[in-house]
């Protein structure tokens, strides 16, 4: 896994989102890829090795759980392998 | 010593007025001035003319001491733009922290990802440019100086308006790109073969 992404319903879902987590964790927003069909063109970019802390805070925020889906990327070559995790 | 006073004078016309003497001739000479930004102005165009500089802070004033040689005599009589380093590609210019009009929000974050795609892009600016509210992006915003120096280090200059950086009273010793001036800014969008407004 390379990076993980967060990819949401709607926008406000989003940048509530990112100022919730950008208080913990180092974060930007990216455009949601096109491997991910999402509502919202806005996703969250995280490091790798925060996966399990960015997953215990989402479960801990007041967001529907299926406002949002979490994917961890890897890139190989020119390829890249979106996962999602459940 | 042949003494420039550009004090209480806004950007650039202590450099246009250092540069008239040195197209004059002067070699040894002191330029009195009021801010950093202008300090920093001014070393820049030391630097492109072959002086050493050499800066002194007093009560309310910076003296830059200019000592040199300066550059072979090739000055035309007007005022020009210096030419800048890289001659094709395409120029970037932010004039605001945000991308169109409606949401701040929305918009902040949209120029976030504009700057996030450039970095995973192999087809790369010349130059970001950054003036007036655009200026805060490099200042401030975490985000965006985070892709910034991605940017930089493939290359890519940054210049940030030092007039800009004043007015908003923000920090002048940026995490990433240069202090600049309208010269600076001018010659690198004259330079590109074409140039972006975000």
């Amino acid at each position: 896994m390379d990076y993980g992404t967060i990819a949401f319903q709607n926008t406000h879902a989003a940048m509530t989102t990112q100022s919730y987590l950008s208080k913990r964790f180092s974060i930007s927003v990216m455009p949601t890829l096109r491997k991910i069909s999402m509502s919202c063109g806005i996703s969250i970019r995280f490091q790798a090795q925060d996966l399990q802390e960015i997953q215990q805070a989402m479960e801990a925020f007041d967001l529907d759980r299926d406002a949002y889906a979490i994917y961890a990327v890897t890139h190989q070559g020119k390829d890249m392998l979106v996962e999602e995790i459940k | 010593m042949l003494t420039i006073d550009a004090k209480g004078q806004n950007c650039p016309i202590p450099v246009i007025m250092t540069k008239k003497e040195i197209e004059k001739g002067a070699k040894e000479f002191v330029v009195e001035v009021d801010n950093e930004i202008a300090v920093q102005n001014l070393q820049k165009l030391a630097e492109s003319q072959q002086f050493q500089t050499k800066v002194e802070q007093g009560e309310g004033v910076y003296r830059v001491y200019f000592s040199g040689e300066g550059a072979p005599a090739a000055a035309p009589a007007q005022e020009k733009a210096p030419a800048a380093p890289k001659g094709n590609g395409y120029a970037v210019f932010v004039g605001k922290d945000y991308v169109g009009e409606g949401s701040h929000e929305l918009g902040l974050n949209l120029i976030r990802m504009f700057f996030y795609v450039l970095t995973q892009s192999e087809d790369l600016p010349a130059s970001v440019l950054f003036m007036n509210a655009g200026v805060k992006l490099p200042a401030q915003d975490e985000q965006v100086i985070e892709h910034l120096k991605v940017l930089a280090d493939k290359g890519v200059e940054i210049l940030v308006c030092g007039t800009c950086i004043n007015y908003y009273q923000l920090p002048t010793d940026l995490q990433v790109g240069t202090i600049s001036n309208m010269y600076d800014i001018v010659s690198r969008m004259q330079a590109a073969d074409k140039v972006i407004t975000v």
